[in-house]
């Protein structure tokens, strides 16, 4: 038996989980081992044993109870479904009303671009010259002149 | 509290019965929250990752299976919960506390010892607390099970969802690195 395999039949000792067998051989290796005798004394000495035992704070279950969502009942599970569908049907509605309004908006301002066209926002094409936009583009093209 | 008491009182809150979860939050409090201190070192945390434990297992208890016992499934959320705590980006776990400052540690005299003994008692349970904090998540989990709960090998790997052979390599691995980190401590004294 070698010291590595033995550091684990230590462990195990410690809990009672060998074999009389494996625990002959444990002891016969221990006799003639130094390092493997010191390594089991340091393991007896139960290394978490300072640590105390923690008790949960005042008002921790009060606490958790006021946190709980109720728990979905049973066999309501198309409740659930309808619920998901109307959401996803409500949103949908929404963000469709924005796009129509928009191209609406857009055709009534430029009434020569298609819908698709206003989609690309060249609508608010060019930016003015005095703006933050128009300083940074001709920034950009006297830079790409060069 | 029997295994058959702790089927009764799931199915009770399975039925809407908040009063047989409150019982149930009451009677695992306290194991819950230390297992969490003691993986995590830090009180504050440890509170919210004990609720946030009793809420995922209220939220799942569909899923409990009746064939194992109602703590060892509680102690799955816990651990489960814990190391993804600790695993979450640097950027959030810089907000926590230090692993060796005031906040963390978990002293708790119950007696009345003189104060060198109570000096002496909050250097060593300083010392296993940083030791314990210097192993990996894994190790932690399987030594504070082992040390502190007084898990059998059995429930360990019940309870970690892992095999006995590594329950029994981690422990070993465990114990010998926590030997190693307070060797230097106990020199000193």
């Amino acid at each position: 038996m070698n010291c590595a395999k033995t550091h684990g039949l230590i462990s195990l000792n410690l809990d009672g989980e060998l074999s009389p067998r494996e625990q002959a051989a444990l002891a016969a290796h221990l006799c003639g081992c130094r390092a493997c005798r010191v390594a089991e004394a340091g393991l007896r000495r139960q290394l978490l044993a300072g640590l105390p035992r923690l008790a949960a704070p005042a008002g921790f279950s009060a606490r958790v109870m006021g946190n709980l969502a109720p728990v979905p009942a049973r066999g309501l599970w198309w409740l659930r479904l309808l619920a998901g569908v109307a959401e996803v049907a409500v949103l949908s509605a929404i963000i469709l009303t924005g796009m129509l309004s928009g191209a609406d908006l857009a055709a009534r301002l430029s009434p020569e671009k298609t819908v698709a066209a206003t989609l690309a926002l060249d609508l608010f094409d060019p930016a003015p010259p005095d703006s933050l936009g128009g300083v940074y583009l001709t920034m950009t093209e006297v830079r790409d002149e060069k | 509290m029997r295994r058959s008491d702790d089927i009764d009182l799931i199915n009770r809150c399975r039925g809407g019965d908040r009063a047989a979860y409150a019982e149930i939050v009451l009677c695992y409090q306290d194991r819950i929250y230390n297992l969490c201190a003691h993986l995590l070192g830090n009180r504050a945390e440890a509170e919210d990752m004990a609720q946030a434990t009793f809420l995922k297992a209220y939220r799942n208890l569909e899923k409990f299976q009746p064939r194992s016992a109602l703590y060892t499934w509680l102690y799955r959320i816990a651990v489960n919960t814990c190391l993804d705590h600790l695993r979450r980006p640097f950027f959030e776990s810089i907000f926590r506390r230090s692993a060796s400052g005031e906040e963390t540690r978990l002293d708790h005299p119950s007696a009345m010892p003189s104060p060198e003994e109570n000096m002496e008692n909050q250097q060593l349970q300083t010392a296993i607390l940083q030791a314990l904090g210097k192993l990996s998540p894994k190790l932690r989990a399987v030594i504070v099970l082992k040390e502190i709960e007084g898990l059998a090998y059995e429930e360990i790997a019940t309870t970690l969802e892992i095999s006995l052979g590594t329950v029994k390599s981690r422990i070993s691995r465990a114990r010998r690195e926590l030997q190693e980190l307070l060797k230097e401590f106990r020199e000193q004294k």
